[in-house]
Protein backbone atom coordinates (compact mmCIF):
# COMPACT_ATOMS: atom_id res chain seq x y z
CA UNK A 1 0.00 0.00 0.00
CA UNK A 2 1.41 3.43 -0.95
CA UNK A 3 1.87 6.21 1.61
CA UNK A 4 -1.06 8.21 0.24
CA UNK A 5 -3.39 5.17 0.34
CA UNK A 6 -2.39 4.46 3.92
CA UNK A 7 -2.86 8.15 4.71
CA UNK A 8 -6.34 8.09 3.20
CA UNK A 9 -7.49 5.46 5.68
CA UNK A 10 -6.08 7.62 8.53
CA UNK A 11 -8.06 10.61 7.20
CA UNK A 12 -11.27 8.55 6.98
CA UNK A 13 -10.78 7.32 10.51
CA UNK A 14 -9.97 10.74 12.02
CA UNK A 15 -12.68 12.69 10.21
CA UNK A 16 -15.17 9.82 10.51
CA UNK A 17 -16.02 10.03 6.83
CA UNK A 18 -15.62 6.99 4.60
CA UNK A 19 -16.11 9.08 1.45
CA UNK A 20 -12.99 11.22 1.88
CA UNK A 21 -10.70 10.88 -1.13
CA UNK A 22 -7.39 12.68 -0.80
CA UNK A 23 -4.79 13.57 -3.41
CA UNK A 24 -1.44 15.35 -3.25
CA UNK A 25 -3.16 18.69 -3.81
CA UNK A 26 -5.77 18.28 -1.04
CA UNK A 27 -5.60 21.08 1.55
CA UNK A 28 -7.35 21.78 4.86
CA UNK A 29 -9.98 23.78 2.98
CA UNK A 30 -11.05 20.66 1.07
CA UNK A 31 -11.82 18.54 4.13
CA UNK A 32 -14.74 19.51 6.37
CA UNK A 33 -13.64 19.89 9.98
CA UNK A 34 -9.89 20.04 9.31
CA UNK A 35 -9.06 22.84 11.75
CA UNK A 36 -6.11 23.40 14.11
CA UNK A 37 -7.45 21.03 16.75
CA UNK A 38 -8.28 18.25 14.28
CA UNK A 39 -4.91 18.81 12.62
CA UNK A 40 -3.14 17.77 15.82
CA UNK A 41 -5.40 14.72 16.19
CA UNK A 42 -4.65 13.87 12.55
CA UNK A 43 -0.89 14.21 13.04
CA UNK A 44 -0.96 12.03 16.17
CA UNK A 45 -2.89 9.39 14.21
CA UNK A 46 -0.41 9.63 11.34
CA UNK A 47 2.46 9.15 13.80
CA UNK A 48 0.80 6.00 15.15
CA UNK A 49 -0.08 4.61 11.71
CA UNK A 50 3.41 5.09 10.33
CA UNK A 51 5.34 4.56 13.59
CA UNK A 52 7.20 7.86 13.45
CA UNK A 53 7.56 11.07 15.43
CA UNK A 54 6.97 14.58 14.13
CA UNK A 55 8.55 17.76 15.42
CA UNK A 56 6.53 20.99 15.44
CA UNK A 57 8.92 22.39 12.82
CA UNK A 58 8.01 19.51 10.48
CA UNK A 59 4.30 20.20 10.65
CA UNK A 60 4.19 24.00 10.67
CA UNK A 61 3.98 25.28 7.14
CA UNK A 62 2.79 22.07 5.47
CA UNK A 63 0.75 23.34 2.53
CA UNK A 64 -1.05 20.22 1.32
CA UNK A 65 -1.28 16.44 1.54
CA UNK A 66 1.56 16.12 -0.98
CA UNK A 67 3.97 17.83 1.42
CA UNK A 68 2.75 15.59 4.25
CA UNK A 69 3.35 12.47 2.10
CA UNK A 70 6.88 13.69 1.28
CA UNK A 71 7.55 14.35 4.98
CA UNK A 72 6.35 10.86 5.96
CA UNK A 73 8.50 9.25 3.26
CA UNK A 74 11.51 11.31 4.34
CA UNK A 75 11.11 10.43 8.01
CA UNK A 76 10.55 6.74 7.19
CA UNK A 77 13.68 6.67 5.04
CA UNK A 78 15.81 8.29 7.74
CA UNK A 79 14.46 6.04 10.55
CA UNK B 1 2.84 58.31 11.07
CA UNK B 2 -0.63 56.83 10.82
CA UNK B 3 -2.51 55.77 7.70
CA UNK B 4 -5.36 58.14 8.55
CA UNK B 5 -3.21 61.26 8.91
CA UNK B 6 -3.16 63.72 6.02
CA UNK B 7 0.68 63.59 6.09
CA UNK B 8 0.49 59.94 5.05
CA UNK B 9 -1.24 60.86 1.78
CA UNK B 10 1.64 63.18 0.84
CA UNK B 11 4.24 60.70 2.08
CA UNK B 12 2.76 57.82 0.09
CA UNK B 13 2.26 59.89 -3.08
CA UNK B 14 5.95 60.88 -2.98
CA UNK B 15 7.18 57.33 -2.25
CA UNK B 16 4.90 55.87 -4.94
CA UNK B 17 6.10 58.35 -7.62
CA UNK B 18 9.80 57.94 -6.83
CA UNK B 19 9.47 54.16 -6.46
CA UNK B 20 8.11 53.56 -9.94
CA UNK B 21 10.53 56.09 -11.43
CA UNK B 22 13.48 54.03 -10.18
CA UNK B 23 14.43 51.37 -12.74
CA UNK B 24 16.49 49.02 -10.54
CA UNK B 25 15.30 46.55 -7.91
CA UNK B 26 18.12 47.58 -5.57
CA UNK B 27 17.16 51.24 -5.87
CA UNK B 28 13.49 50.47 -5.23
CA UNK B 29 14.37 48.40 -2.15
CA UNK B 30 16.63 51.17 -0.81
CA UNK B 31 13.86 53.73 -1.27
CA UNK B 32 11.36 51.48 0.55
CA UNK B 33 13.88 50.94 3.36
CA UNK B 34 14.51 54.68 3.80
CA UNK B 35 10.76 55.40 3.58
CA UNK B 36 10.00 52.71 6.17
CA UNK B 37 12.41 54.18 8.73
CA UNK B 38 11.12 57.70 8.01
CA UNK B 39 7.53 56.45 8.45
CA UNK B 40 8.42 54.80 11.75
CA UNK B 41 10.61 57.58 13.12
CA UNK B 42 8.18 60.35 12.15
CA UNK B 43 7.05 60.99 15.74
CA UNK B 44 9.88 59.54 17.84
CA UNK B 45 13.17 59.17 15.95
CA UNK B 46 14.69 57.08 18.76
CA UNK B 47 12.21 54.32 17.94
CA UNK B 48 14.19 53.72 14.74
CA UNK B 49 17.12 52.51 16.88
CA UNK B 50 14.90 49.91 18.57
CA UNK B 51 13.48 48.73 15.25
CA UNK B 52 17.00 48.52 13.79
CA UNK B 53 18.32 46.61 16.82
CA UNK B 54 15.53 43.96 16.80
CA UNK B 55 15.91 43.52 13.04
CA UNK B 56 19.69 43.27 13.22
CA UNK B 57 19.63 40.70 16.04
CA UNK B 58 17.38 38.42 13.97
CA UNK B 59 19.42 38.95 10.80
CA UNK B 60 22.61 37.94 12.65
CA UNK B 61 20.79 35.01 14.26
CA UNK B 62 19.82 33.75 10.77
CA UNK B 63 23.43 33.93 9.59
CA UNK B 64 24.68 32.21 12.76
CA UNK B 65 22.15 29.36 12.34
CA UNK B 66 23.26 28.89 8.73
CA UNK B 67 26.90 28.59 9.83
CA UNK B 68 26.27 26.36 12.87
CA UNK B 69 23.20 24.22 12.24
CA UNK B 70 23.91 22.06 15.28
CA UNK B 71 23.55 25.14 17.53
CA UNK B 72 20.33 26.28 15.81
CA UNK B 73 17.97 25.58 18.72
CA UNK B 74 20.22 27.42 21.16
CA UNK B 75 20.55 30.43 18.83
CA UNK B 76 16.76 30.54 18.42
CA UNK B 77 16.32 30.32 22.20
CA UNK B 78 18.79 33.20 22.77
CA UNK B 79 17.10 35.33 20.08
CA UNK B 80 13.67 34.59 21.57
CA UNK B 81 14.82 35.57 25.06
CA UNK B 82 16.43 38.80 23.78
CA UNK B 83 13.52 39.84 21.54
CA UNK B 84 10.68 38.82 23.86
CA UNK B 85 12.63 40.24 26.81
CA UNK B 86 12.73 43.69 25.19
CA UNK B 87 9.03 43.41 24.32
CA UNK B 88 8.08 42.40 27.87
CA UNK B 89 10.30 45.12 29.33
CA UNK B 90 8.34 47.80 27.51
CA UNK B 91 4.95 46.14 27.73
CA UNK B 92 4.88 45.18 31.40
CA UNK B 93 7.07 47.88 32.97
CA UNK B 94 4.01 49.78 34.24
CA UNK B 95 2.51 46.59 35.69
CA UNK B 96 5.83 45.73 37.35
CA UNK B 97 6.09 49.17 38.97
CA UNK B 98 2.48 49.01 40.21
CA UNK B 99 2.93 45.49 41.58
CA UNK B 100 6.21 46.17 43.38
CA UNK B 101 5.84 49.87 44.17
CA UNK B 102 6.27 49.18 47.88
CA UNK B 103 9.80 47.86 47.45
CA UNK B 104 10.99 49.90 44.46
CA UNK B 105 13.02 53.09 44.89
CA UNK B 106 11.43 56.45 44.00
CA UNK B 107 13.69 56.85 40.94
CA UNK B 108 12.15 53.71 39.35
CA UNK B 109 8.55 54.44 40.42
CA UNK B 110 8.44 57.81 38.65
CA UNK B 111 9.68 56.39 35.34
CA UNK B 112 7.09 56.48 32.56
CA UNK B 113 7.83 53.86 29.88
CA UNK B 114 5.46 53.81 26.91
CA UNK B 115 5.13 50.92 24.46
CA UNK B 116 6.86 51.81 21.17
CA UNK B 117 4.39 51.67 18.30
CA UNK B 118 4.28 48.29 16.56
CA UNK B 119 6.98 46.71 18.75
CA UNK B 120 4.99 43.47 19.17
CA UNK B 121 4.25 43.20 15.49
CA UNK B 122 7.77 43.64 14.19
CA UNK B 123 9.19 41.47 16.98
CA UNK B 124 6.92 38.56 15.92
CA UNK B 125 7.59 39.31 12.26
CA UNK B 126 11.36 39.08 12.78
CA UNK B 127 11.16 36.03 15.05
CA UNK B 128 9.22 34.18 12.34
CA UNK B 129 12.32 34.53 10.14
CA UNK B 130 14.78 33.20 12.74
CA UNK B 131 12.56 30.23 13.64
CA UNK B 132 11.84 29.39 9.99
CA UNK B 133 15.55 29.52 9.10
CA UNK B 134 16.19 27.06 11.93
CA UNK B 135 13.31 24.86 10.76
CA UNK B 136 14.77 25.07 7.25
CA UNK B 137 11.48 26.33 5.90
CA UNK B 138 13.14 29.41 4.46
CA UNK B 139 16.63 30.12 3.15
CA UNK B 140 18.82 32.56 5.02
CA UNK B 141 18.79 36.09 3.57
CA UNK B 142 22.43 37.12 3.08
CA UNK B 143 21.73 40.69 1.93
CA UNK B 144 21.51 43.04 4.92
CA UNK B 145 19.55 45.71 3.02
CA UNK B 146 16.93 43.20 1.89
CA UNK B 147 16.59 41.82 5.40
CA UNK B 148 16.32 45.28 6.95
CA UNK B 149 13.51 45.97 4.49
CA UNK B 150 11.80 42.69 5.46
CA UNK B 151 12.04 43.75 9.09
CA UNK B 152 10.69 47.26 8.62
CA UNK B 153 8.48 47.39 5.48
CA UNK B 154 6.20 50.32 6.31
CA UNK B 155 2.73 49.17 5.08
CA UNK B 156 2.71 46.29 7.57
CA UNK B 157 5.12 47.62 10.19
CA UNK B 158 2.99 48.96 13.02
CA UNK B 159 -0.04 46.64 13.13
CA UNK B 160 0.58 43.80 10.71
CA UNK B 161 -0.32 41.61 8.96
CA UNK B 162 2.40 39.66 10.80
CA UNK B 163 4.00 38.43 7.61
CA UNK B 164 6.13 35.36 6.93
CA UNK B 165 9.60 35.39 5.36
CA UNK B 166 8.50 32.75 2.82
CA UNK B 167 5.98 35.26 1.42
CA UNK B 168 7.96 38.49 1.72
CA UNK B 169 11.63 37.73 0.97
CA UNK B 170 11.00 36.26 -2.52
CA UNK B 171 8.96 39.39 -3.36
CA UNK B 172 11.73 41.73 -2.15
CA UNK B 173 14.23 39.76 -4.25
CA UNK B 174 12.18 39.75 -7.48
CA UNK B 175 11.91 42.59 -10.03
CA UNK B 176 8.58 44.39 -9.80
CA UNK B 177 6.76 45.94 -12.74
CA UNK B 178 4.15 48.68 -12.58
CA UNK B 179 0.67 47.34 -13.23
CA UNK B 180 -2.41 49.49 -13.77
CA UNK B 181 -4.58 46.61 -12.56
CA UNK B 182 -2.61 46.36 -9.28
CA UNK B 183 -2.85 50.15 -8.86
CA UNK B 184 -6.62 50.10 -9.35
CA UNK B 185 -7.17 47.11 -7.12
CA UNK B 186 -4.82 48.44 -4.40
CA UNK B 187 -6.39 51.90 -4.48
CA UNK B 188 -9.88 50.41 -4.16
CA UNK B 189 -8.82 48.21 -1.24
CA UNK B 190 -7.13 51.11 0.58
CA UNK B 191 -10.19 53.34 0.05
CA UNK B 192 -12.51 50.65 1.39
CA UNK B 193 -10.20 50.24 4.39
CA UNK B 194 -10.25 53.99 5.06
CA UNK B 195 -14.06 53.95 4.79
CA UNK B 196 -14.33 51.13 7.34
CA UNK B 197 -12.01 52.91 9.76
CA UNK B 198 -13.05 56.55 9.40
CA UNK B 199 -16.73 56.29 8.51
CA UNK B 200 -17.81 53.09 10.28
CA UNK B 201 -15.47 52.45 13.23
CA UNK B 202 -14.93 56.08 14.23
CA UNK B 203 -18.67 56.81 14.07
CA UNK B 204 -19.50 53.92 16.43
CA UNK B 205 -16.52 54.60 18.69
CA UNK B 206 -17.99 57.52 20.78
CA UNK B 207 -21.19 55.54 21.45
CA UNK B 208 -19.18 52.52 22.58
CA UNK B 209 -16.93 54.68 24.80
CA UNK B 210 -19.98 56.30 26.38
CA UNK B 211 -21.67 52.94 27.05
CA UNK B 212 -18.56 51.36 28.58
CA UNK B 213 -17.82 54.44 30.72
CA UNK B 214 -21.41 54.93 31.86
CA UNK B 215 -21.55 54.76 35.69
CA UNK B 216 -25.00 53.14 35.81
CA UNK B 217 -25.95 51.39 32.56
CA UNK B 218 -28.94 49.14 31.98
CA UNK B 219 -28.55 45.54 30.77
CA UNK B 220 -29.55 46.59 27.23
CA UNK B 221 -26.90 49.34 27.27
CA UNK B 222 -24.22 46.85 28.34
CA UNK B 223 -25.03 44.51 25.45
CA UNK B 224 -25.43 47.37 22.97
CA UNK B 225 -21.92 48.49 24.01
CA UNK B 226 -20.57 44.96 23.57
CA UNK B 227 -22.16 44.56 20.11
CA UNK B 228 -21.00 48.06 19.16
CA UNK B 229 -17.42 47.26 20.16
CA UNK B 230 -17.62 43.97 18.23
CA UNK B 231 -18.54 45.83 15.03
CA UNK B 232 -16.09 48.67 15.74
CA UNK B 233 -13.18 46.28 16.34
CA UNK B 234 -13.74 44.53 13.00
CA UNK B 235 -14.22 47.75 11.02
CA UNK B 236 -11.19 49.34 12.67
CA UNK B 237 -8.73 46.48 12.45
CA UNK B 238 -9.79 45.09 9.08
CA UNK B 239 -9.88 48.69 7.81
CA UNK B 240 -6.27 49.14 8.89
CA UNK B 241 -5.30 45.85 7.21
CA UNK B 242 -7.03 46.80 3.96
CA UNK B 243 -5.15 50.11 3.84
CA UNK B 244 -1.90 48.22 4.50
CA UNK B 245 -2.61 45.61 1.82
CA UNK B 246 -3.88 48.19 -0.65
CA UNK B 247 -0.88 50.52 -0.37
CA UNK B 248 1.48 47.55 -0.57
CA UNK B 249 -0.31 46.20 -3.65
CA UNK B 250 0.19 49.58 -5.34
CA UNK B 251 3.94 49.06 -4.74
CA UNK B 252 3.75 45.60 -6.35
CA UNK B 253 4.06 43.66 -3.09
CA UNK B 254 1.21 41.41 -1.95
CA UNK B 255 0.53 41.07 1.79
CA UNK B 256 -1.45 38.17 3.23
CA UNK B 257 -5.17 38.42 3.96
CA UNK B 258 -5.80 39.12 7.64
CA UNK B 259 -9.62 38.91 7.89
CA UNK B 260 -12.07 36.63 6.14
CA UNK B 261 -15.54 37.68 7.33
CA UNK B 262 -14.95 36.40 10.88
CA UNK B 263 -18.51 37.00 12.09
CA UNK B 264 -19.74 34.38 9.60
CA UNK B 265 -17.78 31.70 11.49
CA UNK B 266 -19.88 28.82 12.80
CA UNK B 267 -17.38 27.42 15.32
CA UNK B 268 -14.67 28.81 17.66
CA UNK B 269 -11.90 27.26 15.55
CA UNK B 270 -13.37 28.67 12.36
CA UNK B 271 -13.47 32.12 13.99
CA UNK B 272 -9.70 32.01 14.56
CA UNK B 273 -9.19 30.91 10.95
CA UNK B 274 -10.98 34.11 9.89
CA UNK B 275 -9.96 36.71 12.53
CA UNK B 276 -6.48 38.32 12.57
CA UNK B 277 -5.34 35.39 10.43
CA UNK B 278 -1.68 36.40 10.31
CA UNK B 279 -1.39 36.43 14.12
CA UNK B 280 -3.59 33.35 14.63
CA UNK B 281 -1.44 31.34 12.23
CA UNK B 282 1.71 32.78 13.89
CA UNK B 283 0.46 31.49 17.24
CA UNK B 284 -0.48 28.17 15.63
CA UNK B 285 2.95 27.62 14.07
CA UNK B 286 5.19 29.01 16.82
CA UNK B 287 3.25 28.39 20.06
CA UNK B 288 0.42 25.87 19.56
CA UNK B 289 2.30 23.25 17.53
CA UNK B 290 5.42 23.36 19.74
CA UNK B 291 3.07 23.05 22.74
CA UNK B 292 1.80 19.83 21.13
CA UNK B 293 4.85 18.28 19.53
CA UNK B 294 8.07 19.51 21.10
CA UNK B 295 10.14 16.64 22.59
CA UNK B 296 10.21 18.46 25.94
CA UNK B 297 6.41 18.61 26.18
CA UNK B 298 6.05 15.01 24.99
CA UNK B 299 8.18 13.83 27.88
CA UNK B 300 5.69 15.04 30.46
CA UNK B 301 2.43 14.35 28.67
CA UNK B 302 3.03 10.71 27.71
CA UNK B 303 1.00 8.29 29.78
CA UNK B 304 3.55 6.33 31.88
CA UNK B 305 4.07 2.76 30.80
CA UNK B 306 2.13 2.99 27.54
CA UNK B 307 4.07 5.69 25.69
CA UNK B 308 0.68 6.72 24.40
CA UNK B 309 -1.21 9.97 24.77
CA UNK B 310 -4.70 11.31 24.43
CA UNK B 311 -5.16 13.73 21.51
CA UNK B 312 -8.07 15.51 23.23
CA UNK B 313 -6.10 16.39 26.36
CA UNK B 314 -3.04 17.21 24.30
CA UNK B 315 -4.88 19.70 22.07
CA UNK B 316 -6.75 21.11 25.09
CA UNK B 317 -3.52 21.72 26.96
CA UNK B 318 -1.95 23.34 23.89
CA UNK B 319 -5.06 25.46 23.30
CA UNK B 320 -5.00 26.84 26.83
CA UNK B 321 -1.25 27.57 26.64
CA UNK B 322 -1.71 29.35 23.28
CA UNK B 323 -4.75 31.41 24.25
CA UNK B 324 -3.19 32.30 27.59
CA UNK B 325 -0.11 33.54 25.70
CA UNK B 326 -2.40 35.53 23.41
CA UNK B 327 -4.20 37.04 26.41
CA UNK B 328 -0.96 37.96 28.18
CA UNK B 329 0.34 39.52 24.97
CA UNK B 330 -2.73 41.76 24.69
CA UNK B 331 -2.13 43.26 28.13
CA UNK B 332 -1.25 42.87 31.78
CA UNK B 333 -4.79 43.31 33.16
CA UNK B 334 -6.85 40.29 34.24
CA UNK B 335 -9.54 40.79 31.61
CA UNK B 336 -7.09 39.85 28.83
CA UNK B 337 -6.08 36.67 30.64
CA UNK B 338 -9.73 35.75 31.24
CA UNK B 339 -10.45 36.59 27.58
CA UNK B 340 -7.75 34.12 26.45
CA UNK B 341 -8.99 31.39 28.79
CA UNK B 342 -12.60 32.07 27.74
CA UNK B 343 -11.79 31.45 24.06
CA UNK B 344 -9.76 28.32 24.90
CA UNK B 345 -12.72 27.05 26.96
CA UNK B 346 -15.18 27.71 24.13
CA UNK B 347 -12.98 25.79 21.65
CA UNK B 348 -12.62 22.91 24.12
CA UNK B 349 -16.35 22.74 24.82
CA UNK B 350 -17.08 22.74 21.09
CA UNK B 351 -14.55 19.94 20.47
CA UNK B 352 -16.01 17.87 23.31
CA UNK B 353 -19.57 18.32 21.98
CA UNK B 354 -18.50 17.57 18.40
CA UNK B 355 -16.92 14.29 19.50
CA UNK B 356 -20.37 13.17 20.72
CA UNK B 357 -22.27 14.15 17.57
CA UNK B 358 -23.22 11.08 15.47
CA UNK B 359 -21.29 10.62 12.19
CA UNK B 360 -24.36 11.22 10.00
CA UNK B 361 -25.21 14.54 11.66
CA UNK B 362 -21.68 15.91 11.15
CA UNK B 363 -22.11 15.75 7.38
CA UNK B 364 -25.33 17.76 7.35
CA UNK B 365 -24.46 21.26 6.24
CA UNK B 366 -27.80 22.89 7.09
CA UNK B 367 -26.78 23.17 10.76
CA UNK B 368 -24.13 25.72 9.90
CA UNK B 369 -26.52 28.67 9.76
CA UNK B 370 -27.87 27.78 13.17
CA UNK B 371 -24.38 27.92 14.64
CA UNK B 372 -23.33 31.24 13.05
CA UNK B 373 -25.50 33.39 15.39
CA UNK B 374 -24.44 31.25 18.38
CA UNK B 375 -20.77 31.79 17.54
CA UNK B 376 -21.47 35.50 17.05
CA UNK B 377 -22.88 35.59 20.58
CA UNK B 378 -19.72 33.84 21.85
CA UNK B 379 -17.64 36.47 20.03
CA UNK B 380 -19.64 39.40 21.44
CA UNK B 381 -19.21 38.14 25.00
CA UNK B 382 -15.48 37.70 24.34
CA UNK B 383 -15.28 41.25 23.03
CA UNK B 384 -17.03 42.54 26.14
CA UNK B 385 -14.48 40.80 28.39
CA UNK B 386 -11.69 42.15 26.16
CA UNK B 387 -12.88 45.75 26.43
CA UNK B 388 -13.95 45.85 30.10
CA UNK B 389 -10.84 46.02 32.34
CA UNK B 390 -12.73 45.39 35.61
CA UNK B 391 -13.86 41.77 35.86
CA UNK B 392 -16.03 42.46 38.91
CA UNK B 393 -17.84 45.24 37.03
CA UNK B 394 -18.20 43.02 33.94
CA UNK B 395 -19.77 40.21 35.99
CA UNK B 396 -22.18 42.50 37.84
CA UNK B 397 -23.29 44.24 34.64
CA UNK B 398 -23.86 41.05 32.67
CA UNK B 399 -26.12 39.82 35.47
CA UNK B 400 -28.37 42.91 35.47
CA UNK B 401 -32.12 42.53 35.01
CA UNK B 402 -32.67 42.38 31.20
CA UNK B 403 -36.04 44.13 31.42
CA UNK B 404 -35.06 47.00 33.70
CA UNK B 405 -34.10 50.43 32.40
CA UNK B 406 -35.47 53.92 31.97
CA UNK B 407 -36.91 55.23 28.70
CA UNK B 408 -33.69 57.18 28.05
CA UNK B 409 -31.57 54.07 28.63
CA UNK B 410 -33.61 52.09 26.10
CA UNK B 411 -33.26 54.95 23.58
CA UNK B 412 -29.45 55.00 24.00
CA UNK B 413 -29.26 51.20 23.61
CA UNK B 414 -31.49 51.06 20.54
CA UNK B 415 -29.69 54.03 18.92
CA UNK B 416 -26.36 52.24 19.27
CA UNK B 417 -27.83 49.00 17.95
CA UNK B 418 -29.32 50.87 14.98
CA UNK B 419 -25.89 52.28 14.21
CA UNK B 420 -24.43 48.76 14.45
CA UNK B 421 -27.09 47.52 12.02
CA UNK B 422 -26.16 50.25 9.52
CA UNK B 423 -22.42 49.52 9.85
CA UNK B 424 -23.02 45.76 9.76
CA UNK B 425 -25.27 46.26 6.72
CA UNK B 426 -22.45 48.08 4.92
CA UNK B 427 -20.07 45.17 5.64
CA UNK B 428 -22.63 42.59 4.46
CA UNK B 429 -23.36 44.65 1.32
CA UNK B 430 -19.63 44.75 0.54
CA UNK B 431 -19.44 40.97 0.92
CA UNK B 432 -22.40 40.45 -1.43
CA UNK B 433 -20.93 42.85 -4.01
CA UNK B 434 -17.54 41.14 -3.82
CA UNK B 435 -18.96 37.62 -4.16
CA UNK B 436 -21.97 37.97 -6.45
CA UNK B 437 -22.17 41.36 -8.15
CA UNK B 438 -18.63 42.34 -9.08
CA UNK B 439 -17.67 39.02 -10.78
CA UNK B 440 -20.65 39.55 -13.16
CA UNK B 441 -19.90 43.22 -13.86
CA UNK B 442 -16.11 43.07 -14.05
CA UNK B 443 -15.92 42.28 -17.76
CA UNK B 444 -18.87 44.42 -18.83
CA UNK B 445 -18.61 47.95 -20.17
CA UNK B 446 -20.52 49.32 -17.23
CA UNK B 447 -18.04 47.78 -14.74
CA UNK B 448 -15.35 50.46 -14.81
CA UNK B 449 -17.66 53.51 -14.56
CA UNK B 450 -19.58 51.83 -11.73
CA UNK B 451 -16.39 51.02 -9.87
CA UNK B 452 -15.06 54.57 -10.29
CA UNK B 453 -18.36 56.03 -9.07
CA UNK B 454 -18.31 53.78 -6.02
CA UNK B 455 -14.74 54.83 -5.22
CA UNK B 456 -15.67 58.49 -5.60
CA UNK B 457 -18.56 57.98 -3.15
CA UNK B 458 -16.23 56.21 -0.70
CA UNK B 459 -13.64 59.01 -1.00
CA UNK B 460 -16.29 61.71 -0.43
CA UNK B 461 -17.60 59.82 2.61
CA UNK B 462 -14.07 59.40 3.98
CA UNK B 463 -13.01 63.02 3.53
CA UNK B 464 -16.27 64.41 4.83
CA UNK B 465 -16.02 62.19 7.92
CA UNK B 466 -12.40 62.92 8.84
CA UNK B 467 -12.42 64.58 12.20
CA UNK B 468 -9.67 66.79 13.53
CA UNK B 469 -8.98 64.19 16.21
CA UNK B 470 -9.29 60.86 14.44
CA UNK B 471 -9.12 57.95 16.86
CA UNK B 472 -6.00 55.80 16.66
CA UNK B 473 -6.37 52.26 15.41
CA UNK B 474 -7.40 49.95 18.27
CA UNK B 475 -4.48 47.57 17.71
CA UNK B 476 -1.85 50.32 17.97
CA UNK B 477 -1.95 49.84 21.76
CA UNK B 478 -0.76 46.22 21.50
Amino acid sequence: MSTIEQLQSVFRDVFEDDDIAISRTTTARDVAGWDSVMNVTLMISVERAFSLRFKSGNIAGLKNVGELVDLIDRLKASA
Amino acid sequence: MSFVQVEFLGFFALVFSLYWAIPSLRGQNRLLLGASYLFYGWIHPWMMALLGAITLVNYLAGLAIERRREAGDRIVAATLVASIGVLCGFKYFGWFVDAFSAVLPESVRILQVGLPLGLSFYTFHNLAYTIDVNRQRVRVEPNLETYLLYGSYFPQLVAGPVERPSNMLPQFNSPRRFSLEALRSGLGLALWGAFKKIVLADTISPFVDMLFQHPDPSWAMVWAGAIGFTIQALADFSGYTDIARGTSRMLGIELMRNFDHPYLAATPMEFWQRWHISFSTWLRDYVYLPACFSPFVRRWITVPGTGDWNPFWQTTRALFITMLASGVWHGSTWNFIVWGLYHASMATIYTAILARVPKKRKKEKGWRWLFVPIQFGVTVLGMYIFREPSLARAASRLLLNPFAGSREQWIVATSTLSLCLIAGGALVAALLVERYVWPRLREREVGLPLQTTLWACLAIAVFSSVRTTTTDFIYFQF
